[in-house]
């Protein structure tokens, strides 16, 4: 099994390697250190980070492969990932987006694909190294078997403590009429419903926290709750948007993922078929 | 490892940058992969939406209603103009909503403005060049170049440091320099490494270099501004009272509508007529011109605000500066200059001089109370050790360094002496810790150390002191004494004091003292005198300010804010809620040590207290409190650009008696709304009486409905905007602030417009209509006339009746209390233009074919025109006689104060 990690030579991307090789050490995966040739990059830029993921690789006694393709790279990346048994794949994506050139997160974002795809959203290039908390917001219970056991497997590589983050969405009505005893009753609700993910990372012995938010706007709650606490990862829930999406208001996952102020992972599971 | 937390070289080989800092591609891919460094604090508006929204409010919905029912009228029933009518209601619909969102808009585009002002130039190492550009143009990994009277513009880590210091009060609240180092200290987090710099900070003294580690939302300054976004807002008095005015006037419109349907339909006047009777009494009973009037005259009192100085953001926020009962202010910048002024010295020969001249420019005299022929020499000796240890500049591009020493540097200014040549060999920095700094020169070959610091670290260290025949002598006891003593009097003063002492040998040691310096943050000028208004108005000042208790209430005192008790951070801290709401119920507090999160729960304890509250703040902390509280005011100058997004409204010079001005402004718009509400309901009795008149009597139909909405947004609209721009009335400042259940639509508004004005103008506009019929030989029970001409000219000279009533009803609802003789005739230029459109426009109706065409009028002889003339004036004087008698009553009962209460009162 492979971990892939999409490499460009940008920091961003040597960022989101080294997410990729934590994970990978931890399932003892190859990380494979994949660049397609293309004459926006550097060779020599991108063989420079390689090298420097393959020396913090040694360190952490991990195995890594240089892959060089080449060809259109979305088309190339797909060819590569159908003939491969590949668990994730890791790429890094930039923060200023073009209306009609969308970078290579984009277009696989919007891909089925037979392997999970990570986009890192690099805001500190530190928080890589030093992650302690990692966070991750879910509307009430919703929380995919998928994401959780990602969730889980970047706290138990980087040893962190985790929190999900419940968010209820209320309006100002309904929040004026709640009392203390019905909120209560509703985020017990969802402790239990959560129990199994907070039991099994009790197994994997990861400090978890659940916390709860009654808000009518969850996106500014969450860039609340990430100023008012110390993060360093937050993973999200990845939505796959059509060509057209920035036709329309930007969607709040959208949203949260380009105005977060500390490193993201917006996770899209693995096509099932 | 932490990124402060690493050595110099691992820290650059972490950011990927070099001591030569970025090369230009790696910054502009570096700049396509995180962005600009700027904040994304609020999501933009959408304008589309804003303006879609206008069309739900409850007018413009019965109105749309109204119109679909004329829609369907003409479906059934063709030709009968109903067709025309429900292209009129939309068509007042769309003027409606254009013009209120124009005005909104308008607000919305001079706040971005605002914010385009915002600094920009950064000095950045690229390429091993120095290269100077945007803000926004920094990366993570760039080089910042920082220098005394910089903005820093990311988050960094501190490469090479001399002397750096930081003011940190964007991000903490404190003002204090804080010392910048190249090692970390034992901080865990960022915001305590003693190796950091961030975004939103200044540099007050000292330069450095630091890695630029994060920019735009990720920066510390980026995490606290999106906590603005979270706290929500009650809804202003003005919208609540919009929101009443709508719902009232709906309800009324709907229910007279419905009845009269019924009792149409129950009559057999048949469905389609009982359904035209039924939309024209909804229009004649909504005030279509009322929400664009108000929206205009919020815009136009906005505007005279700029003027003055206050930026109003939200169009709605200019009326609850009118409720404003108490005010949360800062005291430095605000209430004071922010410019420290050296106001005393004392000189170790004895001598007290006195300084004259505030602020570092104005110029100023030096006044001893006795002197000898040495005090001069002695004078400018304290002066220039004082001087030559600062590192403080004033040049042609402003002020630089820290504000005690810029105030040092203005007094040499105003004695009018150049400095020796001497050349600065060595600094000994200032450290919390030693509380004192020096500054060893050379001159020649005679080195000489110039020391400045606190009494009680300076005054150890002094052995002599330049005595009054300027010789040098040996310190005694009684002198030491004599030091203290004065120090204590300017220390009671709440004057901060820097003893300065200097020594012919490089030694800290066996200083010569020369004397002390008393330097204070004086009160603005036009403070005192605009807290004394806040007094007559009702209005309680408190002072929150992170300054100590002593200067604080030095300072309340100079300006005459009284209070009854001062409460610090730590006291603060230890209070409940409960505790705090009580003290606040009863006592005026000055608030001293604070920090700025603490202003969101004094502010919230105030309004638990049903206060409405306006609260001023410049700092990034401070932003919650400001949305928090009912007017958040940020400082146009010193604030910082979140807080100006956080407030509703933006002191463009940071005075406080601008506020001040702003509350006269926000208390006259609310009377004057009062009054062009009033203006507006009387016209809407004559409007609806024909109607009822004309359903129970047989007469023919006295006004059309195209003619109601030609009174509605023809011939009121600009009367009201005059009126909505009508001057502060003479006594506005000394009545109560405007209660949170005080509505504008109370008793004395319906009871003046519907039942006093409205009937008299009905009055009128039916005698004209019957009258003209009588002439024209009209019998009682005609209801449909064989001359379609002579109709016409009856229901334009009922129009006319209205309008020309309304015409009187502008002049003397200029005032709601006092005469409109004493207003003088020009003192509102936009009423005698209002008055010259409204004769214009009824010029039209009676002579111009295309307007006859629209709006159902013909020419009226004039002859016959003398039916409507005793009815304006008899309106105009029996308002003038019952504002007359109103008075009378009120200085009878000695209530003046109350005078525009006309919720108590009527």
């Amino acid at each position: 099994m492979k971990v892939i990690a999409a490499m460009n030579g940008l920091v961003s991307s040597d960022a989101a390697a080294l997410y990729a090789l934590r994970y990978a050490a931890l399932f003892d995966y190859t990380l494979c250190l994949l660049h397609v040739e293309n004459h926006a990059d550097r060779r020599e830029e991108v063989e420079m980070s390689m090298a420097s993921v393959e020396e913090a690789a040694s360190h952490c006694g991990a195995k890594t492969e240089r892959v060089f393709l080449t060809g259109k790279p979305v088309a190339a990346i797909r060819k590569y990932l159908a003939a491969t048994r590949t668990d994730t794949l890791f790429c890094g994506t930039r923060m200023r987006r073009h209306f009609f050139e969308n970078s290579l997160s984009e277009k696989l974002s919007r891909l089925s694909l037979p392997a999970n795809l990570a986009v890192v959203r690099v805001a500190h290039l530190n928080a890589v190294f030093v992650t302690e908390n990692i966070l991750l917001p879910i509307r009430e219970d919703r929380l995919s078997a998928q994401k959780f056991a990602f969730f889980s497997s970047l706290a138990k590589a980087f040893a962190a403590a985790t929190e999900i983050y419940s968010l209820h969405p209320t309006g100002r009505r309904k929040l004026a009429a709640m009392d203390t005893h019905a909120a209560r009753i509703l985020f017990q609700k969802i402790n239990t419903r959560l129990s199994h993910y907070s039991n099994t990372l009790k197994l994997l012995n990861i400090p978890l926290t659940i916390k709860h938010s009654l808000t009518g706007e969850e996106v500014d709650q969450i860039l609340h709750h990430l100023a008012r606490h110390d993060f360093q990862l937050m993973i999200i829930g990845g939505r796959r948007l059509s060509s057209f999406s920035g036709f329309f208001q930007e969607k709040p996952m959208e949203r949260l993922f380009w105005h977060t102020p500390v490193n993201t992972i917006a996770f899209y599971a693995r096509d099932k078929k | 490892m932490q990124l402060f937390a690493l050595d110099r070289q691992a820290l650059l080989q972490r950011l990927k940058t070099s001591e030569n800092g970025l090369g230009l591609d790696q910054v502009a891919r570096r700049l396509v992969e995180f962005g600009p460094n700027e904040l994304a604090t609020a999501a933009k508006k959408n304008y589309l939406l804003a303006y879609l929204g206008q069309y739900r409010n409850f007018f413009a919905i019965l109105l749309e209603v109204a119109a679909l029912l004329a829609f369907v009228a003409d479906h059934y029933d063709p030709g009968q103009g109903s067709d025309i009518l429900g292209y009129a209601i939309l068509g007042a619909v769309i003027i409606n909503a254009t013009f209120t969102f124009w005005q909104e808009y308008r607000a919305d585009k001079a706040m971005e403005e605002l914010l385009k002002l915002m600094p920009g130039s950064v000095s950045l190492r690229r390429e091993g060049r120095i290269v100077s550009a945007t803000a926004r143009e920094i990366v993570p990994g760039d080089l910042m170049l920082l220098e005394e009277g910089d903005k820093v513009a990311a988050d960094g880590i501190i490469i090479e440091t001399n002397s750096l210091y930081l003011n940190l009060s964007s991000l903490t609240g404190e003002s204090a320099p804080v010392a910048r180092d190249l090692l970390p200290g034992e901080a865990k987090r960022p915001l305590d490494a003693r190796n950091m710099v961030f975004a939103g900070t200044t540099v007050l003294s000292g330069s450095g270099t630091a890695v630029a580690s994060a920019t735009g939302n990720a920066t510390e300054f980026g995490k606290i501004a999106s906590l603005t976004k979270n706290v929500r807002k009650a809804i202003t008095p003005m919208q609540r009272e919009i929101i009443h005015l709508t719902r009232t006037f709906t309800i009324i419109a709907l229910l007279m509508g419905c009845v009269f349907f019924a009792l149409g339909l129950f009559s057999g006047k048949g469905f389609m007529l009982a359904s035209i009777f039924a939309i024209a009494l909804i229009v004649a009973n909504i005030p279509e011109g009322l929400l664009p009037t108000i929206s205009l005259s919020l815009s136009l009192a906005s505007q005279r605000m700029a003027r003055r100085n206050a930026l109003i953001k939200n169009l709605d926020s200019v009326e609850t500066l009118g409720s404003a009962t108490v005010i949360c202010t800062d005291k430095t910048g605000t209430l004071t200059r922010n410019e420290m002024t050296l106001k005393h010295l004392w000189l170790a020969g004895g001598e007290q001089v006195a300084i004259s001249g505030e602020g570092y420019r104005e110029p100023g005299d030096f006044s001893f109370a006795w002197q000898n022929e040495s005090s001069e020499d002695r004078l400018t000796t304290l002066l220039m050790a004082g001087f030559l240890n600062c590192r403080a500049r004033i040049d042609k591009e402003g002020l630089h360094g820290d504000p005690t020493e810029l105030a040092l540097v203005a007094a040499i200014g105003k004695k009018g002496i150049s400095p020796p040549i001497m050349k600065k060999v060595r600094e000994f920095i200032f450290t919390s810790e030693r509380k004192m700094m020096s500054s060893l020169y050379q001159e020649g070959e005679k080195t000489w150390l110039f020391a400045k610091g606190a009494v009680e670290a300076l005054l150890p260290r002094c052995t002599f002191f330049l005595a009054a025949d300027g010789s040098v002598q040996p310190l005694s006891e009684t002198k030491r004494q004599e030091a203290l003593a004065r120090a204590n009097d300017f220390e009671d003063q709440a004057f901060r004091v820097l003893m300065i002492a200097r020594n012919d040998k490089e030694n800290e040691d066996g200083l010569t003292l020369l004397g002390l310096v008393a330097i204070m943050d004086l009160p603005r000028h036009g403070v005192a005198e605009a807290v004394a208004t806040c007094k007559t108005a009702g209005i309680r000042t408190m002072m929150i300010t992170g300054d100590n208790p002593r200067t604080a209430a030095a300072i309340a005192k100079q300006i005459g804010m009284t209070h009854d008790r001062v409460i610090t951070g730590p006291e603060l801290e230890g209070l409940t809620d409960e505790q705090l709401e009580e003290i606040l119920a009863r006592e005026t507090v000055l608030f001293a040590r604070m920090a700025s999160s603490q202003k969101l729960r004094i502010a919230t304890a105030l309004q638990n207290l049903g206060e409405v509250v306006a609260m001023t703040g410049d700092g990034v902390n401070d932003a919650p409190a400001l949305k928090k509280a009912d007017i958040g005011i940020a400082m146009g100058l010193s604030g910082t650009e979140v807080a100006k997004e956080a407030a509703d409204m933006v002191l463009l010079d940071d005075n406080f008696a601008s506020i001040v001005i702003a509350i006269e402004e926000g208390r006259t718009v609310y009377f004057n709304v009062k009054k062009f509400v009033t203006y507006v309901l009387s016209s809407n009795v004559p409007e609806i009486v024909p109607y009822i008149l004309q359903f129970f009597l047989k007469i023919p139909l006295p006004l059309s409905v195209i003619q109601i909405l030609f009174i509605d947004l023809g011939t009121d609209i600009l009367p009201g905007v005059a009126l909505g721009s009508e001057r502060p009335e003479k006594n506005i400042m000394n009545r109560p602030p405007v209660g949170r259940n005080e509505k504008i639509l109370d008793w004395e508004v319906c009871k003046r417009g519907y039942f006093f004005l409205g009937l008299i103008e009905a009055a009128a506009a039916m005698t004209a209509f019957l009258s003209f019929l009588l002439l024209h030989g009209w019998q009682y029970g005609t209801v449909i006339l064989a001359d379609p001409l002579l109709h016409r000219q009856a229901m334009t000279m009922t129009l006319l009746g209205a309008v020309t009533c309304q015409l009187l009803n502008g002049l003397t609802m200029r005032s709601w209390e006092f005469s409109a003789f004493s207003l003088g005739i020009f003192s509102n230029r936009l009423m005698l233009a209002a008055m010259a459109v409204e004769l214009l426009w009824v010029w039209a109706l009676l002579n111009v074919a295309a307007m006859q065409k629209v709006f159902n009028t013909a020419q009226v002889p004039l002859a016959e025109l003398w039916i409507l003339l005793p009815f304006p004036g008899l309106l105009f004087l029996s308002h003038e006689g019952y504002k007359w008698l109103r008075r009378r009553r009120h200085s009878r009962s000695a209530r003046p104060a109350s005078l525009l209460t006309s919720g108590q009162t009527g």
